[in-house]
């Protein structure tokens, strides 16, 4: 998060300053990679590509604060993953709404231990994104956005297009799935 | 806040690690991530430490995009895409606030070099956080805590100190005045060069001056060259951790982090 000189880096971001927009890009660039290798892992970097150019094409008219910023980030990423799927009549990105049975862990490009290798040399960091994975697609999304995204309940709730009741349902029993996991996989501190 | 008490029955199989269930608050905190993993309760540990794991610093991988954003940016900002090429399609092209305060401080071949606020971001010009997150991604010098302010004058007018030339900045104002003497002195005699010409002792000892002084990158073995270092510290998530000990410019104040709002500002794209 850039915190309180948001305004000021925005601001100037939307008067063609170059460092200002570096500031934006660098701070929201890994949290959006991280959460497209989960919901869309084979084409993670080419949505966040796109998802940057509509939003420089859009930032001039952009009114609103940080978690503002975040959550138009994120909704546009989420929606050029949903487009692409159409496009593309691909299950996972389809299924995000559409097919909760399905888990992401199904998918060809989270069965490899290398899954989430796309963009990251962190091991731990990788692994995370790995058993985030492993969750049904739900509560792997609200997960993401909620921890990775930094948004809150309500504004999750907005993006996924659900009441923040089943937000938070989703938020806990995934907290309680992926303890579950670490658990079995003999993950404990 | 409260948790449906359906969920156990829709898994009764699966294999809850804890008895006794960490009540909601404990559980928001972890997602907010307003608590660290130590402070987590016993059996939520091992899920505060993913949660950390995902919200570590960037990865070097994940900034490759940078160029081609940067690209995106400069086109659809009228910007030129490349500044060496750039004089030749727009050669009247406008800066930004920024870059005229650079050209007129260090001289247009900087600009031509180190476009608009980049530039500015090496001889740290910037406002304190984005100092601070541009020594994070593209190795400028930090902010500096005894970083040069403007000075009041007895009748209360402000004069521009520029930035110190003792302190990690020197290495940008040095190549800026490198620069701005290879196109013409008059450059060189602007406020961001007069500490530069004081600690060196003399205009003619700026270039023995600037020969001793390391690349900040060198100073620093995880640094490397300008334009290729991505954020190392800069956590994707909420680790709100840049050092704010400058005043900054903030035209209004934002609200708060966890405030609400509609998801989708105000803007129509």
């Amino acid at each position: 998060m850039i915190g309180k000189d948001f305004a000021a880096v925005l601001a100037a971001a939307q008067h063609r300053d170059e460092a200002a927009f570096a500031a934006l890009w660098h701070d929201g660039q890994p949290a959006l990679l991280r959460y497209l290798t989960v919901i869309a892992p084979d084409t993670a970097e080419d949505i966040a590509a796109e998802t940057w150019t509509q939003v420089v094409r859009g930032l001039a008219k952009f009114r609103g604060d940080e978690q503002h910023w975040r959550a138009w980030l994120f909704t546009i990423a989420r929606r050029r993953v949903i487009d692409q799927g159409r496009r593309q009549m691909r299950r996972p990105s389809i299924s995000l709404d559409t097919q909760p049975e399905l888990t992401l862990a199904e998918l060809p490009a989270l069965q490899s231990p290398d899954a989430a290798d796309v963009a990251l040399e962190n091991l731990d960091t990788r692994a995370a994104i790995a058993v985030i994975a492993q969750l049904p697609p739900m509560q792997a999304e609200v997960i993401m956005l909620r921890v990775v995204a930094g948004l809150d309940t309500e504004t999750v709730a907005q993006l996924l297009g659900r009441s923040p009741g089943a937000i938070r349902v989703a938020a806990h029993r995934g907290l309680h799935r992926l303890a579950g996991l670490l658990a079995e996989a003999g993950v404990t501190r | 806040m409260t948790e449906p008490t359906d969920s156990d029955s829709e898994m009764p199989t699966f294999p809850f690690p804890w008895t006794t269930r960490p009540d909601a608050g404990a559980l928001d905190a972890l997602l907010a991530g307003t608590c660290q993993p130590e402070e987590a309760p016993a059996e939520l540990r091992a899920v505060a430490e993913v949660f950390g794991a995902l919200r570590a610093p960037a990865d070097r991988r994940e900034v490759v995009g940078w160029d081609q954003a940067l690209i995106t940016y400069r086109g659809m900002t009228g910007l030129p895409e490349t500044p060496g090429r750039s004089h030749r399609r727009r050669p009247r092209r406008r800066a930004t606030p920024l870059g005229t305060k650079l050209a007129a401080a260090a001289g247009v071949a900087v600009v031509a070099v180190l476009s608009g606020g980049v530039a500015a971001a090496y001889t740290g010009h910037l406002p304190g956080t984005l100092q601070n997150i541009a020594h994070h991604t593209i190795a400028a010098p930090a902010v500096r805590a005894n970083r040069a302010v403007p000075t009041p004058t007895p009748n209360g007018a402000v004069h521009p100190v520029g930035p110190s030339a003792t302190a990690s900045a020197v290495y940008g104002l040095c190549r800026a005045y490198q620069r701005a003497g290879e196109h013409g002195k008059a450059a060189q005699h602007s406020v961001a060069f007069h500490n530069l010409v004081t600690a060196a002792g003399g205009a003619d000892q700026v270039a023995a001056y600037c020969a001793k002084i390391e690349h900040p990158g060198q100073a620093n073995p995880s640094a490397s060259a300008p334009g290729r270092r991505v954020g190392q510290s800069g956590a994707p998530g909420h680790s709100n951790h840049h050092p704010q000990n400058q005043p900054t410019p903030t035209p209004t104040k934002t609200k708060k982090q966890h405030g609400g709002g509609n998801g989708h500002g105000n803007q129509s794209p």
